[in-house]
Protein backbone atom coordinates (compact mmCIF):
# COMPACT_ATOMS: atom_id res chain seq x y z
CA UNK A 1 0.00 0.00 0.00
CA UNK A 2 1.23 3.50 -0.79
CA UNK A 3 2.04 6.01 1.89
CA UNK A 4 -0.50 7.73 4.12
CA UNK A 5 -1.34 11.35 3.26
CA UNK A 6 -3.79 12.24 6.01
CA UNK A 7 -3.94 10.63 9.40
CA UNK A 8 -6.75 11.84 11.66
CA UNK A 9 -6.81 10.65 15.27
CA UNK A 10 -9.80 10.84 17.60
CA UNK A 11 -11.41 13.86 15.98
CA UNK A 12 -14.32 15.25 17.96
CA UNK A 13 -16.34 18.31 17.16
CA UNK A 14 -19.19 19.96 18.97
CA UNK A 15 -20.93 23.25 18.31
CA UNK A 16 -23.57 25.02 20.37
CA UNK A 17 -23.65 22.16 22.83
CA UNK A 18 -24.38 19.61 20.11
CA UNK A 19 -21.96 16.78 19.51
CA UNK A 20 -21.39 16.48 15.79
CA UNK A 21 -18.39 14.16 15.62
CA UNK A 22 -17.01 11.93 18.31
CA UNK A 23 -13.67 10.15 18.23
CA UNK A 24 -13.36 9.74 14.50
CA UNK A 25 -10.06 8.20 13.44
CA UNK A 26 -9.29 7.63 9.80
CA UNK A 27 -6.54 7.80 7.25
CA UNK A 28 -6.23 8.50 3.56
CA UNK A 29 -3.47 7.04 1.43
CA UNK A 30 -1.97 8.19 -1.83
CA UNK A 31 -4.24 7.62 -4.84
CA UNK A 32 -6.90 6.07 -2.66
CA UNK A 33 -10.60 6.73 -3.24
CA UNK A 34 -12.40 6.97 0.06
CA UNK A 35 -16.11 7.59 0.33
CA UNK A 36 -17.84 8.76 3.46
CA UNK A 37 -21.49 7.85 3.62
CA UNK A 38 -24.05 8.47 6.31
CA UNK A 39 -27.49 9.93 6.95
CA UNK A 40 -28.23 13.67 7.07
CA UNK A 41 -26.66 15.34 10.05
CA UNK A 42 -24.11 12.57 10.47
CA UNK A 43 -21.29 15.12 10.38
CA UNK A 44 -19.97 14.19 6.93
CA UNK A 45 -19.51 17.76 5.74
CA UNK A 46 -18.08 18.80 9.10
CA UNK A 47 -15.49 16.03 8.88
CA UNK A 48 -14.47 17.17 5.40
CA UNK A 49 -14.23 20.78 6.54
CA UNK A 50 -12.02 19.74 9.43
CA UNK A 51 -9.78 17.64 7.19
CA UNK A 52 -9.21 20.54 4.75
CA UNK A 53 -8.61 22.93 7.61
CA UNK A 54 -11.73 25.08 7.26
CA UNK A 55 -12.71 24.21 10.82
CA UNK A 56 -10.75 23.32 13.91
CA UNK A 57 -11.74 20.11 15.72
CA UNK A 58 -12.78 20.47 19.36
CA UNK A 59 -10.33 17.73 20.17
CA UNK A 60 -8.17 15.29 18.28
CA UNK A 61 -5.24 15.64 15.93
CA UNK A 62 -4.68 15.64 12.19
CA UNK A 63 -1.29 14.75 10.80
CA UNK A 64 -0.60 15.35 7.16
CA UNK A 65 2.41 13.66 5.63
CA UNK A 66 3.46 16.98 4.05
CA UNK A 67 1.90 20.31 3.25
CA UNK A 68 -0.94 18.99 1.13
CA UNK A 69 -2.68 20.91 -1.60
CA UNK A 70 -6.40 20.33 -1.59
CA UNK A 71 -8.79 20.54 -4.50
CA UNK A 72 -12.04 21.25 -2.73
CA UNK A 73 -15.46 20.96 -4.29
CA UNK A 74 -17.97 22.41 -1.84
CA UNK A 75 -21.48 21.09 -1.45
CA UNK A 76 -22.93 24.33 -2.66
CA UNK A 77 -21.39 27.36 -4.29
CA UNK A 78 -22.92 30.53 -2.86
CA UNK A 79 -22.72 32.52 -6.06
CA UNK A 80 -24.08 36.03 -5.85
CA UNK A 81 -26.35 36.80 -8.82
CA UNK A 82 -24.97 40.32 -8.79
CA UNK A 83 -21.60 39.11 -9.92
CA UNK A 84 -21.33 38.59 -13.67
CA UNK A 85 -19.05 35.63 -14.09
CA UNK A 86 -18.49 33.38 -17.08
CA UNK A 87 -17.01 29.92 -16.61
CA UNK A 88 -13.65 30.97 -18.06
CA UNK A 89 -13.22 33.76 -15.47
CA UNK A 90 -14.28 31.45 -12.70
CA UNK A 91 -11.61 28.95 -13.68
CA UNK A 92 -8.86 31.50 -14.24
CA UNK A 93 -8.99 33.04 -10.76
CA UNK A 94 -5.82 32.10 -8.96
CA UNK A 95 -4.61 30.05 -11.87
CA UNK A 96 -1.58 31.44 -13.59
CA UNK A 97 -1.32 28.89 -16.33
CA UNK A 98 -4.01 29.26 -18.98
CA UNK A 99 -2.71 26.16 -20.81
CA UNK A 100 -3.72 24.11 -17.77
CA UNK A 101 -7.16 25.66 -17.82
CA UNK A 102 -7.66 24.75 -21.48
CA UNK A 103 -6.40 21.21 -20.95
CA UNK A 104 -8.65 20.58 -17.98
CA UNK A 105 -11.68 22.08 -19.67
CA UNK A 106 -11.06 19.67 -22.51
CA UNK A 107 -10.56 16.75 -20.15
CA UNK A 108 -13.91 17.42 -18.46
CA UNK A 109 -15.63 18.31 -21.70
CA UNK A 110 -16.63 21.84 -20.75
CA UNK A 111 -14.76 23.90 -23.41
CA UNK A 112 -18.05 24.86 -25.00
CA UNK A 113 -19.18 26.44 -21.71
CA UNK A 114 -16.22 28.83 -21.55
CA UNK A 115 -18.26 31.97 -22.18
CA UNK A 116 -21.44 30.79 -20.45
CA UNK A 117 -22.44 32.55 -17.26
CA UNK A 118 -21.92 30.50 -14.12
CA UNK A 119 -25.49 31.35 -13.18
CA UNK A 120 -26.87 29.55 -16.21
CA UNK A 121 -25.21 26.17 -15.83
CA UNK A 122 -27.22 23.02 -15.28
CA UNK A 123 -26.54 20.91 -12.20
CA UNK A 124 -24.21 18.54 -14.02
CA UNK A 125 -22.36 21.31 -15.84
CA UNK A 126 -21.84 23.23 -12.64
CA UNK A 127 -20.39 20.18 -10.87
CA UNK A 128 -17.98 19.58 -13.75
CA UNK A 129 -16.86 23.23 -13.65
CA UNK A 130 -16.31 22.94 -9.90
CA UNK A 131 -14.34 19.76 -10.46
CA UNK A 132 -12.21 21.57 -13.03
CA UNK A 133 -11.50 24.36 -10.56
CA UNK A 134 -10.50 21.80 -7.94
CA UNK A 135 -8.19 19.99 -10.39
CA UNK A 136 -6.51 23.24 -11.42
CA UNK A 137 -4.99 23.39 -7.94
CA UNK A 138 -2.92 20.32 -8.90
CA UNK A 139 -4.20 18.74 -5.72
CA UNK A 140 -2.68 15.93 -3.72
CA UNK A 141 -6.16 15.27 -2.43
CA UNK A 142 -9.42 15.91 -4.20
CA UNK A 143 -12.11 16.63 -1.62
CA UNK A 144 -15.64 16.34 -2.98
CA UNK A 145 -18.68 17.17 -0.90
CA UNK A 146 -21.64 15.37 -2.46
CA UNK A 147 -20.41 15.82 -6.02
CA UNK A 148 -23.45 14.09 -7.51
CA UNK A 149 -26.11 16.30 -6.02
CA UNK A 150 -28.38 18.01 -8.51
CA UNK A 151 -27.16 15.67 -11.23
CA UNK A 152 -29.50 13.18 -12.84
CA UNK A 153 -28.75 9.51 -12.44
CA UNK A 154 -27.07 8.92 -15.80
CA UNK A 155 -25.09 12.13 -15.37
CA UNK A 156 -23.97 10.86 -11.99
CA UNK A 157 -22.32 7.78 -13.37
CA UNK A 158 -20.59 9.91 -16.03
CA UNK A 159 -19.44 12.32 -13.32
CA UNK A 160 -18.02 9.46 -11.27
CA UNK A 161 -16.24 8.18 -14.36
CA UNK A 162 -14.70 11.62 -14.80
CA UNK A 163 -13.61 11.73 -11.16
CA UNK A 164 -12.05 8.31 -11.53
CA UNK A 165 -10.34 9.34 -14.74
CA UNK A 166 -9.08 12.54 -13.10
CA UNK A 167 -7.59 10.51 -10.29
CA UNK A 168 -5.69 8.40 -12.78
CA UNK A 169 -4.47 11.38 -14.81
CA UNK A 170 -3.56 13.65 -11.91
CA UNK A 171 -2.47 10.97 -9.45
CA UNK A 172 -4.41 12.37 -6.55
CA UNK A 173 -6.28 10.75 -3.70
CA UNK A 174 -10.03 11.28 -3.61
CA UNK A 175 -12.06 11.82 -0.49
CA UNK A 176 -15.74 12.25 -1.09
CA UNK A 177 -18.98 12.46 0.78
CA UNK A 178 -22.13 10.91 -0.51
CA UNK A 179 -25.43 9.63 0.70
CA UNK A 180 -25.92 7.56 -2.41
CA UNK A 181 -24.22 4.26 -1.69
CA UNK A 182 -24.83 2.26 -4.82
CA UNK A 183 -23.33 4.48 -7.48
CA UNK A 184 -20.37 5.61 -5.42
CA UNK A 185 -19.40 2.10 -4.53
CA UNK A 186 -18.42 1.25 -8.08
CA UNK A 187 -15.25 3.36 -8.07
CA UNK A 188 -14.32 3.57 -4.46
CA UNK A 189 -11.55 1.67 -2.67
CA UNK A 190 -12.84 2.08 0.82
CA UNK A 191 -16.04 3.30 2.45
CA UNK A 192 -16.51 4.86 5.83
CA UNK A 193 -20.01 4.78 7.22
CA UNK A 194 -20.34 7.76 9.51
CA UNK A 195 -23.03 8.70 11.96
CA UNK A 196 -21.26 11.06 14.38
CA UNK A 197 -18.89 8.18 15.00
CA UNK A 198 -17.54 5.68 12.49
CA UNK A 199 -20.11 2.87 12.27
CA UNK A 200 -18.05 0.69 10.02
CA UNK A 201 -15.28 0.95 7.53
CA UNK A 202 -14.01 -1.23 4.76
CA UNK A 203 -14.20 -2.31 1.16
CA UNK A 204 -17.54 -1.64 -0.53
CA UNK A 205 -18.53 -5.29 -0.67
CA UNK A 206 -18.04 -5.78 3.01
CA UNK A 207 -19.75 -2.57 4.11
CA UNK A 208 -23.06 -3.24 2.46
CA UNK A 209 -23.45 -6.47 4.38
CA UNK A 210 -22.17 -5.09 7.67
CA UNK A 211 -24.80 -5.14 10.39
CA UNK A 212 -24.11 -1.54 11.42
CA UNK A 213 -24.73 -0.36 7.87
CA UNK A 214 -27.87 -2.40 7.47
CA UNK A 215 -29.36 -0.96 10.63
CA UNK A 216 -28.78 2.55 9.27
CA UNK A 217 -30.01 2.19 5.73
CA UNK A 218 -31.99 -1.00 5.96
CA UNK A 219 -31.64 -3.97 3.68
CA UNK A 220 -31.74 -2.16 0.28
CA UNK A 221 -34.61 -0.17 -0.72
CA UNK A 222 -36.32 0.91 2.44
CA UNK A 223 -40.12 0.59 2.34
CA UNK A 224 -40.55 4.29 1.57
CA UNK A 225 -38.34 4.08 -1.48
CA UNK A 226 -38.49 1.95 -4.55
CA UNK A 227 -36.33 1.41 -7.56
CA UNK A 228 -37.67 2.81 -10.76
CA UNK A 229 -36.35 0.83 -13.67
CA UNK A 230 -35.94 2.87 -16.84
CA UNK A 231 -36.49 1.19 -20.13
CA UNK A 232 -34.32 3.44 -22.25
CA UNK A 233 -33.37 2.42 -25.73
CA UNK A 234 -30.77 5.19 -25.87
CA UNK A 235 -28.40 7.03 -23.63
CA UNK A 236 -27.27 10.64 -23.25
CA UNK A 237 -23.88 12.17 -23.83
CA UNK A 238 -22.38 14.84 -21.60
CA UNK A 239 -24.36 17.63 -23.22
CA UNK A 240 -27.65 15.86 -22.59
CA UNK A 241 -28.01 14.95 -26.25
CA UNK A 242 -29.53 11.60 -27.07
CA UNK A 243 -26.99 9.27 -28.57
CA UNK A 244 -27.59 5.94 -30.26
CA UNK A 245 -25.62 2.91 -29.40
CA UNK A 246 -24.63 0.83 -26.46
CA UNK A 247 -25.32 1.71 -22.89
CA UNK A 248 -22.78 3.20 -20.57
CA UNK A 249 -20.94 0.94 -18.22
CA UNK A 250 -22.77 2.65 -15.41
CA UNK A 251 -26.13 1.27 -16.53
CA UNK A 252 -27.24 -1.89 -14.91
CA UNK A 253 -30.83 -2.21 -15.95
CA UNK A 254 -32.24 -5.13 -17.91
CA UNK A 255 -32.17 -3.86 -21.45
CA UNK B 1 -22.61 79.90 -7.20
CA UNK B 2 -19.28 80.59 -8.76
CA UNK B 3 -17.65 77.92 -10.87
CA UNK B 4 -14.33 78.25 -9.07
CA UNK B 5 -16.02 77.32 -5.81
CA UNK B 6 -17.29 74.16 -7.46
CA UNK B 7 -13.92 73.09 -8.84
CA UNK B 8 -12.48 71.46 -5.68
CA UNK B 9 -15.72 69.55 -5.10
CA UNK B 10 -15.83 68.42 -8.72
CA UNK B 11 -12.31 67.01 -8.51
CA UNK B 12 -12.91 65.49 -5.07
CA UNK B 13 -16.18 64.04 -6.37
CA UNK B 14 -14.43 62.35 -9.27
CA UNK B 15 -11.94 60.73 -6.91
CA UNK B 16 -14.76 59.63 -4.59
CA UNK B 17 -16.63 58.14 -7.56
CA UNK B 18 -13.48 56.24 -8.54
CA UNK B 19 -12.99 54.65 -5.15
CA UNK B 20 -16.66 54.16 -4.28
CA UNK B 21 -17.45 52.66 -7.69
CA UNK B 22 -14.75 50.03 -7.42
CA UNK B 23 -15.29 49.35 -3.73
CA UNK B 24 -19.04 49.27 -4.38
CA UNK B 25 -18.65 46.19 -6.59
CA UNK B 26 -17.19 44.28 -3.65
CA UNK B 27 -19.89 45.62 -1.35
CA UNK B 28 -22.52 44.24 -3.69
CA UNK B 29 -20.73 40.93 -4.28
CA UNK B 30 -20.22 40.32 -0.57
CA UNK B 31 -23.67 41.61 0.35
CA UNK B 32 -22.21 44.28 2.59
CA UNK B 33 -24.68 47.05 1.73
CA UNK B 34 -26.09 47.11 5.23
CA UNK B 35 -22.62 47.11 6.67
CA UNK B 36 -21.48 50.13 4.67
CA UNK B 37 -24.65 51.97 5.63
CA UNK B 38 -23.93 51.32 9.30
CA UNK B 39 -20.40 52.59 8.86
CA UNK B 40 -21.74 55.76 7.24
CA UNK B 41 -24.27 56.40 9.99
CA UNK B 42 -21.63 55.96 12.65
CA UNK B 43 -19.67 58.79 11.04
CA UNK B 44 -21.93 61.25 12.91
CA UNK B 45 -20.67 59.92 16.20
CA UNK B 46 -17.13 59.91 14.82
CA UNK B 47 -17.49 63.58 13.90
CA UNK B 48 -18.89 64.49 17.32
CA UNK B 49 -16.10 62.63 19.11
CA UNK B 50 -13.47 64.34 16.96
CA UNK B 51 -14.92 67.77 17.77
CA UNK B 52 -15.02 66.97 21.49
CA UNK B 53 -11.44 65.72 21.43
CA UNK B 54 -10.52 68.77 19.34
CA UNK B 55 -8.78 66.77 16.64
CA UNK B 56 -9.21 66.92 12.85
CA UNK B 57 -12.62 65.49 11.91
CA UNK B 58 -11.09 63.04 9.44
CA UNK B 59 -9.01 61.44 12.21
CA UNK B 60 -12.16 61.03 14.30
CA UNK B 61 -13.96 59.48 11.35
CA UNK B 62 -11.17 57.03 10.61
CA UNK B 63 -10.52 56.21 14.27
CA UNK B 64 -14.13 55.58 15.17
CA UNK B 65 -14.78 53.84 11.85
CA UNK B 66 -11.96 51.38 12.53
CA UNK B 67 -13.51 50.65 15.92
CA UNK B 68 -16.89 49.90 14.30
CA UNK B 69 -15.23 47.82 11.56
CA UNK B 70 -13.32 45.71 14.08
CA UNK B 71 -16.51 45.14 16.05
CA UNK B 72 -18.31 44.00 12.91
CA UNK B 73 -15.38 41.77 11.90
CA UNK B 74 -15.66 40.06 15.27
CA UNK B 75 -19.32 39.27 14.72
CA UNK B 76 -18.83 38.13 11.15
CA UNK B 77 -19.02 34.38 11.55
CA UNK B 78 -17.54 33.43 8.22
CA UNK B 79 -19.92 30.96 6.68
CA UNK B 80 -22.76 33.43 6.28
CA UNK B 81 -21.51 36.64 4.72
CA UNK B 82 -23.63 39.04 6.63
CA UNK B 83 -23.36 39.83 10.27
CA UNK B 84 -26.67 40.03 12.02
CA UNK B 85 -28.68 42.79 10.41
CA UNK B 86 -30.29 43.58 13.74
CA UNK B 87 -26.92 44.25 15.29
CA UNK B 88 -25.93 46.44 12.36
CA UNK B 89 -29.14 48.44 12.65
CA UNK B 90 -28.64 48.92 16.37
CA UNK B 91 -25.11 50.22 15.83
CA UNK B 92 -26.23 52.48 12.97
CA UNK B 93 -29.21 54.01 14.72
CA UNK B 94 -27.67 54.40 18.14
CA UNK B 95 -24.46 55.98 16.89
CA UNK B 96 -26.52 58.37 14.79
CA UNK B 97 -28.65 59.27 17.82
CA UNK B 98 -25.73 59.50 20.20
CA UNK B 99 -23.83 61.65 17.73
CA UNK B 100 -26.77 64.04 17.49
CA UNK B 101 -26.92 64.28 21.29
CA UNK B 102 -23.20 64.95 21.59
CA UNK B 103 -22.91 67.53 18.77
CA UNK B 104 -24.39 70.45 20.76
CA UNK B 105 -21.91 69.72 23.55
CA UNK B 106 -18.90 70.18 21.29
CA UNK B 107 -19.05 73.95 21.52
CA UNK B 108 -18.57 74.19 17.76
CA UNK B 109 -21.33 75.42 15.51
CA UNK B 110 -22.15 72.36 13.39
CA UNK B 111 -24.30 72.40 10.29
CA UNK B 112 -26.43 69.29 10.85
CA UNK B 113 -27.88 69.36 7.36
CA UNK B 114 -24.39 69.39 5.85
CA UNK B 115 -23.47 66.43 7.99
CA UNK B 116 -26.52 64.46 6.85
CA UNK B 117 -26.64 65.39 3.17
CA UNK B 118 -23.23 66.83 2.40
CA UNK B 119 -21.95 70.31 1.67
CA UNK B 120 -19.74 70.68 -1.37
CA UNK B 121 -18.89 74.29 -0.73
CA UNK B 122 -17.05 73.23 2.40
CA UNK B 123 -14.60 71.17 0.34
CA UNK B 124 -11.21 72.83 0.31
CA UNK B 125 -8.16 72.13 -1.82
CA UNK B 126 -6.63 70.44 1.18
CA UNK B 127 -9.63 68.07 1.25
CA UNK B 128 -9.06 67.37 -2.43
CA UNK B 129 -5.49 66.30 -1.75
CA UNK B 130 -6.54 64.03 1.11
CA UNK B 131 -9.31 62.55 -1.06
CA UNK B 132 -6.86 61.95 -3.89
CA UNK B 133 -4.32 60.34 -1.59
CA UNK B 134 -6.84 58.01 0.07
CA UNK B 135 -8.40 57.10 -3.28
CA UNK B 136 -4.98 56.18 -4.59
CA UNK B 137 -4.40 53.92 -1.62
CA UNK B 138 -7.83 52.28 -2.02
CA UNK B 139 -7.38 51.65 -5.74
CA UNK B 140 -3.83 50.32 -5.32
CA UNK B 141 -4.86 47.94 -2.53
CA UNK B 142 -7.85 46.70 -4.51
CA UNK B 143 -5.72 46.16 -7.60
CA UNK B 144 -2.99 44.44 -5.63
CA UNK B 145 -5.44 41.99 -3.99
CA UNK B 146 -7.79 41.74 -6.96
CA UNK B 147 -7.72 38.02 -7.66
CA UNK B 148 -7.77 37.04 -3.98
CA UNK B 149 -10.66 39.42 -3.32
CA UNK B 150 -12.52 38.01 -6.29
CA UNK B 151 -12.03 34.47 -5.02
CA UNK B 152 -13.30 35.60 -1.61
CA UNK B 153 -16.43 37.12 -3.17
CA UNK B 154 -17.16 33.99 -5.19
CA UNK B 155 -16.95 31.55 -2.31
CA UNK B 156 -15.24 32.03 1.00
CA UNK B 157 -14.70 28.32 1.70
CA UNK B 158 -13.24 27.68 -1.71
CA UNK B 159 -10.92 30.65 -1.28
CA UNK B 160 -9.81 29.45 2.15
CA UNK B 161 -8.94 25.96 0.91
CA UNK B 162 -6.93 27.52 -1.89
CA UNK B 163 -4.72 29.10 0.72
CA UNK B 164 -6.12 32.62 0.61
CA UNK B 165 -6.05 34.53 3.91
CA UNK B 166 -9.77 35.26 3.94
CA UNK B 167 -9.85 36.87 7.38
CA UNK B 168 -7.21 39.39 6.43
CA UNK B 169 -9.00 40.20 3.17
CA UNK B 170 -12.35 40.73 4.87
CA UNK B 171 -10.74 43.10 7.31
CA UNK B 172 -9.08 44.90 4.41
CA UNK B 173 -12.46 45.47 2.75
CA UNK B 174 -13.88 46.79 6.03
CA UNK B 175 -11.00 49.21 6.49
CA UNK B 176 -11.14 50.45 2.91
CA UNK B 177 -14.83 51.21 3.48
CA UNK B 178 -13.90 53.17 6.59
CA UNK B 179 -11.46 55.22 4.52
CA UNK B 180 -14.06 55.83 1.84
CA UNK B 181 -16.66 57.00 4.35
CA UNK B 182 -14.10 59.39 5.80
CA UNK B 183 -13.47 61.08 2.46
CA UNK B 184 -17.04 60.97 1.14
CA UNK B 185 -18.91 62.30 4.16
CA UNK B 186 -18.24 65.95 3.31
CA UNK B 187 -19.59 65.68 -0.18
CA UNK B 188 -22.55 63.34 0.34
CA UNK B 189 -23.32 63.38 4.04
CA UNK B 190 -23.79 60.27 6.15
CA UNK B 191 -27.20 59.47 4.69
CA UNK B 192 -26.17 59.46 1.04
CA UNK B 193 -22.73 57.82 1.03
CA UNK B 194 -24.07 54.31 0.45
CA UNK B 195 -25.85 55.41 -2.70
CA UNK B 196 -22.62 56.23 -4.53
CA UNK B 197 -21.26 52.85 -3.44
CA UNK B 198 -24.24 50.79 -4.52
CA UNK B 199 -26.00 52.52 -7.40
CA UNK B 200 -23.11 52.80 -9.91
CA UNK B 201 -22.06 49.22 -9.15
CA UNK B 202 -25.62 47.94 -9.53
CA UNK B 203 -25.92 49.79 -12.83
CA UNK B 204 -22.57 48.42 -14.00
CA UNK B 205 -23.81 44.89 -13.32
CA UNK B 206 -26.30 45.27 -16.15
CA UNK B 207 -23.59 46.25 -18.61
CA UNK B 208 -20.92 43.69 -17.82
CA UNK B 209 -20.20 40.04 -18.50
CA UNK B 210 -17.13 39.60 -16.31
CA UNK B 211 -16.18 40.83 -12.84
CA UNK B 212 -13.33 42.90 -14.31
CA UNK B 213 -15.70 44.70 -16.66
CA UNK B 214 -18.03 45.50 -13.79
CA UNK B 215 -15.15 46.82 -11.73
CA UNK B 216 -14.10 49.13 -14.56
CA UNK B 217 -17.56 50.32 -15.56
CA UNK B 218 -18.87 51.18 -12.07
CA UNK B 219 -16.38 54.02 -11.38
CA UNK B 220 -17.02 55.48 -14.84
CA UNK B 221 -20.78 55.55 -14.19
CA UNK B 222 -20.11 57.10 -10.79
CA UNK B 223 -17.99 59.82 -12.41
CA UNK B 224 -20.69 60.56 -14.97
CA UNK B 225 -23.16 60.89 -12.08
CA UNK B 226 -20.84 63.30 -10.26
CA UNK B 227 -20.26 65.48 -13.33
CA UNK B 228 -23.93 65.60 -14.36
CA UNK B 229 -25.14 65.95 -10.77
CA UNK B 230 -22.84 68.85 -10.01
CA UNK B 231 -23.76 70.48 -13.33
CA UNK B 232 -27.44 70.22 -12.41
CA UNK B 233 -26.70 71.65 -8.98
CA UNK B 234 -24.72 74.48 -10.55
CA UNK B 235 -27.21 75.50 -13.21
CA UNK B 236 -30.45 74.84 -11.31
CA UNK B 237 -29.09 75.85 -7.91
CA UNK B 238 -29.85 72.48 -6.29
CA UNK B 239 -28.28 70.70 -3.34
CA UNK B 240 -25.21 69.01 -4.80
CA UNK B 241 -25.13 65.70 -2.89
CA UNK B 242 -28.77 64.80 -3.57
CA UNK B 243 -28.38 65.93 -7.19
CA UNK B 244 -25.47 63.50 -7.68
CA UNK B 245 -27.42 60.64 -6.10
CA UNK B 246 -30.55 61.27 -8.17
CA UNK B 247 -28.41 61.41 -11.30
CA UNK B 248 -26.84 58.06 -10.51
CA UNK B 249 -30.31 56.62 -9.96
CA UNK B 250 -31.29 57.90 -13.42
CA UNK B 251 -28.24 56.14 -14.87
CA UNK B 252 -29.26 52.94 -13.08
CA UNK B 253 -32.79 53.21 -14.46
CA UNK B 254 -31.35 53.65 -17.95
CA UNK B 255 -29.24 50.54 -17.47
CA UNK B 256 -32.32 48.57 -16.42
CA UNK B 257 -33.56 48.90 -19.98
CA UNK B 258 -30.77 46.63 -21.09
CA UNK B 259 -31.73 43.00 -20.73
CA UNK B 260 -29.59 41.37 -18.09
CA UNK B 261 -27.56 38.37 -19.16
Amino acid sequence: MSSVLIQADNISFSANGRQILSNVSMSLSEKEVLTIIGPNGAGKTTLLRILVGLQKPTSGKINNSKKLSFGYMPQKLHLNPNMPIPVSSFLKINTKNTRDTDAIMQELNIQHLSRTSMHKLSGGERQRVLLARALLRKPDVLILDEPAQGVDISGQSRLYELINQARNIHHCAVLMVSHDLHIVMANTDRVICLNQHICCMGHPDTVSTDAAYLSLFGDTPSPALAHYTHHHDHHHDLHGKVVDGKHNEGCNHDF
Amino acid sequence: MIFELMLPSLIAGLFIALSSGSLGCFVIWRRMAFFSDTLAHSAILGTALALIAEIQVIYGLIGFGILVALTMAKFDNGRRHVSSDTLLAIIAQSSLALGMLLLPLTGTQVNIEALLFGDILAISWQDVFITAAITTVIVILLAFNWSDLLALCIDEDLAATEGIATKRLKLLLFLLLVALVAIAVQMLGVLLISSLLLIPAAAARRLSHTPTQMLCIAPVLGMIAVICGLALAYFLNLAAGPAVVVTSTMIWLLCLIKKSD
